[in-house]
């Protein structure tokens, strides 16, 4: 395992079959459609979200104080949707750098 | 193969390319990622978020190896799944493989796409131009004199 991830090793596939694609494109139109609304809505939700967790599902948000609730609120609330996400949201300001292994 | 993310506004107003992906959790249940791509990232890491829903087995890291995150150094685990990238004819591209994931919350809000997945890619990313592409298989870039 240590050698997976220090010299990683991937198999990557294009898939082609047909049920497997309409159901792939049907989730991530769905995906698509929430992240657009998301982009459109940020001014709504700060500052009460920063710190939190947003879920966001069947174009609408949800606060939450830890994943599973968010999670929780994206499967009781828009059981249909194959799109909901959620992630938190950093209350810190500036400029920032991402995640590096050393 | 060509697949194709965006550019999005995230929650500090700054713009950041960013890929949709479904990855693959327990019993092969799809979970919406969006993740940043990060040509400075050595590794591709999961959001501690993600890794809630996923529900997979979590393997411990291996001895010396640590993952820095926003916030500094931080905690994480390691686990096997799929990723499954939008191709621009619709369908998925699957990428197998072995990824860290984060147990912080505060160690990234966005999953990141680092390079030892991009370094299968030619990738582009061009705020001008308003593209992020990865292009493999029998797909390549050329640059113009105009």
């Amino acid at each position: 395992m240590e050698q997976a991830i220090q010299q990683p090793q991937f198999t990557i596939e294009e898939v082609t079959d047909p049920a497997a694609v309409a159901r792939f494109q049907a989730a991530m139109a769905q995906f698509e459609r929430n992240s657009n609304w998301l982009q459109a809505h940020w001014e709504e939700l700060l500052p009460q979200a920063l710190g939190k967790f947003v879920a966001v599902a069947g174009a609408q948000a949800f606060l939450a104080e830890t994943p599973a609730e968010a999670w929780t609120w994206t499967k009781t609330a828009h059981p249909q949707d194959q799109g909901a996400f959620v992630e938190y949201v950093r209350p810190e300001k500036g400029p920032r750098w991402y995640g590096n292994r050393r | 193969m060509v697949i194709a993310g965006e550019w999005l506004r995230c929650a500090d107003g700054q713009t950041r390319p960013i890929v949709l992906a479904q990855v693959l959790g327990a019993g092969g249940q799809p979970t919406d990622v969006r993740f940043l791509i990060d040509s400075g990232a050595d590794a591709t890491v999961f959001s501690a978020a993600v890794l809630e829903e996923l529900h997979l087995s979590e393997l411990p890291p291996p001895p010396g190896l640590a993952l820095r995150g926003i916030s500094g150094d931080s905690s994480f685990v390691v686990i096997e799944t799929v990723i499954e990238l939008k191709r621009n004819d619709g369908g998925p591209a699957r990428i197998r493989g072995s990824f860290a994931a984060f147990t912080d919350s505060a160690a990234t809000d966005l999953s990141v796409l680092g390079r030892d997945v991009l370094d299968n890619f030619d990738v582009i990313l061009s705020r001008p131009r308003n593209e992020v592409l990865a292009l493999a298989g029998n797909h390549r870039y050329a640059i113009q004199a105009v």
